[in-house]
């Protein structure tokens, strides 16, 4: 596969579809790529994890396929199906044309052709001819009979169909498998995996994301902003803002005409970060935000 | 054992092979000392990451080795040490080379500037900037490590001389801001910079203390035999993190209990699924057998004596959650409120101060009256407990010297399908002083020891 050559490589094409990494991610993201091996990321909700997986997509000029987890994915979802109604319809109009010089043997090999498959995201990422990019979206959502069939797929790459046979991977895909940690993934899966734990980044490259995003915010109020949402992260509040909502953020308090972040433009978009009405009691108390009487 | 200090160049591959087995078996030693598992596949793939990465750079070699022997981010601060520990960190800095002097003056210049290059550090966040202010700060101002206290004492000491509010003002000083909002910001990020230099100096100690020694090992190994109600503030925590595998196995294998043995395929109802294939039964029905799930009622005692040990008991049967019908939790000491909403706002993230914060819990005086709380329970929520629920108590059955709760049990048994007590307290200390444990759990249906991680999952398994 080798998408990059190096971990420079890895973080300027990120960062070339605005996705900023530290040295870490861009090291995990390169030796993921370098070794074949899936990587697993794991954080709170909002740092990125899935943008991750967009941005190698998008800088490689791979596809991206997505496998959303959820409680009850099954195989029929995830890997293949067939397709009932369609084939059911094949035998139909067979008996209907009165055609009986096809055996059934010929009839059985049709209805079970590729014709009739349905594929879903796993098998689809096998078959793939191409630069790829797999992502397994918030693995820990699925049941664990899902995570057996990863660790299957994800070891050999290789999927057994039994009317059609083993499909094997034409091209290793680079593999993302994210993780809020809702519940914790099997220690088999987890030793397959390069582990990359993914924080919110530190404040410079937060601004740094602010300013690439949105180049009209000037250096001074993406360092506000950025610090504000920080501090807002400090809280212990339930849902902090995501880097998402701080780029949301300074894109309203820059739609909004203002060239800094004072009290009432703070007291006006804090809607924009917070969606949660609890928090933004918390917020406005902590960090003196009250509204006043005028 | 320090062979790639100064790393060789990239294309002199035999010194490479050489040294890279060294250098990551002796890392995984230390990670496998402080009970961390790595494999040998991982050990592999750590070599195979250090072939493409680029051994000039102490960071990169960090992240190639972290990604490839570490999959859980609650072993970062061991590897971290373990690393530090194989290859240190060695930076000159030839500005700092005249500050030798031992002049009275020339040493509170010391410290003035090493207090400025830790505001500096933390305000730049800088992770290995911070490590270096801190190690600095600790080979200054700790004193003798070997006398046996624990590194939060350390820690203690090494803050007090540093000055925390001093600190304080100067990472506020460093930028004033003008509007109160910004004046807010500042003071809560001040904040939370200096609470994690604490953490992470509390850490570099605890290094310090344990470099060599098994401490580390054994205390990871029998943590789920460690008595929770003697637990200290940082066992507690290794004990939330070992807890979390701990229910997810007992959910998926009572999972696995529940959902084994469809019997047969319904052949009244496949057939009347094949009508809109014109009799073709294309999608067979299955007969399904329905697993009785009984409501849960969890009532914890969380005062002073057993406030530790209701965290644990009700993350764990909030784990459970997909195996009952419905899961109600109340915490009391003698008030008694119900937290369900609260547990299910934030799984895993439960910690006995966010219990007592709740309004309601202490009625009159906080020390637990169960006569008192489970009256107001029957009371409020008599209705919760029918015959389908089963009521689980958690507490040490102390009365403190106040009237029994004897025939509110008995109606509570009464009420519901299987009431069952945990007891933290070890069997042996059931009956002493005011504990009227035998009593109480004469009208259970069953009563459990609970004083260890290991015992209460077993409880819980079993009475599932």
């Amino acid at each position: 596969m080798a998408f990059f050559t190096s971990v420079e490589h890895a973080r300027d094409s990120l960062a070339a579809t605005g996705y900023l990494v530290d040295e870490e991610l861009a090291t995990v993201v390169f030796l993921g790529d370098a070794l074949g091996k899936p990587l697993l990321l794991e954080g709170p909700a909002g740092t990125g994890k899935t943008e991750l997986a967009k941005a190698v997509a998008a800088g490689t000029g791979a596809k991206l396929v997505r496998l959303q987890c959820y409680e009850g994915l099954d195989e029929a979802r995830a890997l293949y199906e067939w397709n009932y109604r369609k084939q059911l319809l094949r035998i139909q109009s067979a008996q209907a044309t009165g055609d009986e010089g096809h055996a059934w043997s010929d009839l059985h090999d049709d209805i079970f052709s590729e014709e009739f498959l349905l594929e879903r995201p796993l098998l689809a990422a096998i078959r793939h001819d191409g630069p790829l990019v797999l992502l397994i979206d918030e693995t820990d959502k699925a049941d664990v009979e899902v995570e057996g069939l990863l660790l299957e797929l994800l070891s050999d790459y290789q999927v057994s169909i039994p009317e059609l046979g083993t499909i094997t991977a034409v091209q290793r895909p680079f593999v993302v498998l994210t993780s809020n940690a809702t519940r914790d993934l099997s220690e088999a899966l987890r030793r397959r995996c390069l582990h990359a734990q993914v924080e919110y980044p530190d404040a410079a490259r937060e601004r740094a994301i602010v300013r690439s995003r949105i180049p009209e915010v000037s250096e001074e109020l993406a360092g506000q902003i950025v610090k504000a949402t920080r501090a807002m992260r400090a809280l212990d509040l339930r849902k902090p803002p995501s880097v998402a909502e701080t780029i949301d953020w300074a894109r309203a308090v820059a739609a909004l005409g203002h060239h800094e972040l004072g009290d009432t433009v703070a007291r006006q978009t804090l809607g924009v970060v917070l969606k949660n009405d609890q928090d933004k009691a918390k917020v406005r108390d902590q960090l003196h935000l009250a509204a006043r009487p005028a | 054992m320090k062979p790639a200090e100064n790393p060789m160049p990239q294309n002199d591959k035999p010194s490479l092979s050489d040294v890279g087995p060294l250098l990551v078996v002796a890392i995984v030693a230390r990670l496998r000392a402080g009970g961390v598992s790595v494999s040998t596949s991982e050990v592999l793939d750590a070599l195979s990451a250090l072939v493409h990465t680029d051994l000039t750079s102490r960071s990169k070699m960090r992240a190639a080795l972290r990604a490839t022997l570490v999959k859980d981010a609650s072993h970062d601060v061991l590897f971290r040490r373990s690393f530090d520990a194989v290859l240190p960190l060695f930076r000159p800095r030839p500005d700092d080379a005249p500050s030798a002097s031992t002049t009275t003056a020339g040493r509170a210049d010391d410290e003035e500037q090493l207090l400025d290059s830790v505001v500096r550090a933390l305000q730049a966040d800088e992770a290995d900037d911070i490590d270096h202010a801190l190690d600095e700060a600790i080979n200054r101002f700790a004193g003798d490590h070997d006398d046996g206290r624990s590194a939060g004492h350390h820690a203690q000491r090494v803050l007090r001389r540093m000055n925390v509010p001093d600190l304080y003002r100067r990472y506020l000083e460093a930028d004033r801001d003008s509007t109160e909002f910004g004046r807010g910001v500042g003071a809560a990020e001040a904040r939370a910079a200096i609470e994690q230099m604490s953490r992470r100096l509390t850490d570099m100690l605890s290094g310090r203390l344990r470099e060599g020694d098994g401490v580390a090992a054994q205390q990871l190994e029998d943590l789920q035999d460690r008595p929770l109600l003697r637990a200290g503030a940082d066992e507690l925590a290794a004990m939330r993190t070992a807890m979390r595998p701990l229910a997810r196995h007992l959910a998926s294998k009572l999972g696995a209990l529940r959902r084994r043995g469809g019997s047969g395929v319904d052949m009244r109802r496949t057939i009347r699924a094949s009508m809109g294939y014109g009799g073709v039964p294309v999608t067979p029905v299955v007969r399904r057998r329905r697993p009785s799930k009984p409501d849960l009622v969890i009532l914890c005692d969380v005062s002073g004596s057993t406030a530790q040990f209701a965290p644990f008991t009700l993350t764990l049967l909030h784990a459970l959650h997909e195996e009952f019908r419905r899961v109600r939790s109340f915490v009391f000491i003698d008030g008694i409120v119900e937290i369900t909403e609260l547990l299910e706002s934030s799984p895993g993230v439960i910690d006995a101060h966010h219990l007592l914060a709740k309004r309601g819990l202490v009625a009159k005086d906080g020390r637990s009256d169960y006569a008192r709380a489970l009256t107001t329970f029957l009371a409020t929520w008599g209705s919760a407990v029918t015959a389908k629920t089963t009521v689980i108590i958690a507490g040490d059955a102390r009365s403190h010297d106040r009237e029994p709760a004897t025939s509110l049990i008995a109606e509570l048994r009464h009420r519901a399908r299987r009431l069952y007590w945990l007891n933290p307290e070890p069997r042996g200390e059931w009956d002493t002083l005011d504990s009227r444990a035998t009593e109480y759990t004469a009208h259970c249906t069953g009563a459990f020891e609970v004083s260890t991680i290991r015992q209460l999952t077993a409880a819980v398994a079993q009475i599932l």
